[in-house]
């Protein structure tokens, strides 16, 4: 009798365990927040986050270079190189993070 | 007499070793269907453990149909957050997307809705997201697309008081139909070994 409701709740289970709602954004958010240069000047301009990784979109008066060296990307997550559009004073550095492990 | 005594030691001798091979016969066999029985009792003990983990996980909250009552559930975190419902910019649930299943097993159904949410601040919203965390566990905030509100003070253009918009992507995965209590035959079984074994 145990077995029998072990076969049955198994291949009621299985389904359920192989299909999940993706990875959490609010916990990828908070190691983001939890790791920003704050002492460093710069404007956050956008920020996504999904499945596949997180994109950063961040203005710097002058010398992009103390915010580059500044910002460390999270644990679990590796960073892509940045690129950098500068316009007069001002440079947007966009940044591109996923998870560590995933292939771009 | 000193002529019965060896025969004697001899017969003694060999009734021992009699006794020894006979005992020792039966200790090997109780060992044997010693191992046999802790074995079983392990295999049992393992299933029965599955199968309360099974049955409490066909009974969770994630489990349950969570769609229902979605701008409910958002007013509800809103307040819970502290925020004012002016927050909520839009809410567009999507329709359900069923996932095949065989015959005989519950139907799967994943949905997915978008909530704008505008003129927050970041505090605000990572107490919006912990009121959602925390009151609607069976959806996940699986996106998040943060950036400066349209019409923000050229003043406040950075720092913690930045009115922001934000877009998420919420999508839960819910079964129609769990299993019934009828298919646990032995489940009054579970519930006598659980008042025994708290």
């Amino acid at each position: 009798v145990l077995s029998l409701e072990l076969r049955t709740l198994r291949s009621a289970a299985l389904p359920a365990s192989a299909i999940r709602a993706g990875p959490d954004a609010a916990l990828a958010l908070s190691s983001l927040l939890a790791s920003w240069p704050g002492r460093v000047p710069n404007k956050p301009q956008s920020l996504m986050l999904n499945g596949s990784g997180m994109t950063i979109g961040v203005t710097v008066e002058g010398d992009p270079a103390p915010f580059l060296r500044a910002f460390k990307a999270p644990a679990g997550w590796t960073q892509e190189e940045p690129h950098l559009n500068t316009a007069g004073s001002v440079t947007r550095v966009n940044l591109q993070l996923r998870p560590a492990g995933a292939t771009p | 007499v000193s002529r019965l005594i060896g025969p004697a030691w001899v017969a003694v001798i060999a009734g021992g070793v009699a006794a020894v091979a006979i005992t020792g016969r039966f200790a090997t066999r109780s060992r044997s269907a010693a191992a046999t029985a802790q074995s079983e009792l392990a295999l049992v003990a393992k299933e029965a453990q599955e199968l309360v983990t099974l049955r409490a996980a066909a009974a969770s909250p994630a489990a349950r149909h969570a769609s229902a009552g979605l701008a409910q559930r958002v007013g509800a975190a809103l307040t819970r957050a502290g925020l004012p419902a002016s927050c909520l910019s839009s809410l567009s649930p999507e329709a359900h997307s069923v996932v095949a299943m065989t015959d005989g097993q519950p139907r799967l159904t994943r949905q997915r809705a978008t909530l704008v949410l505008t003129s927050l601040t970041l505090p605000q919203l990572g107490a919006f997201l912990d009121a959602w965390r925390s009151g609607e566990p069976e959806w996940t905030v699986t996106g998040l697309d943060v950036s400066p509100a349209a019409g923000g003070s050229a003043v406040q253009s950075t720092g913690g008081d930045l009115p922001l918009r934000v877009v998420l992507a919420l999508e839960s995965v819910s079964v129609e139909e769990p299993v019934p209590e009828s298919l646990s035959p032995v489940s009054s079984l579970l519930r006598t070994t659980s008042r025994g074994h708290p």
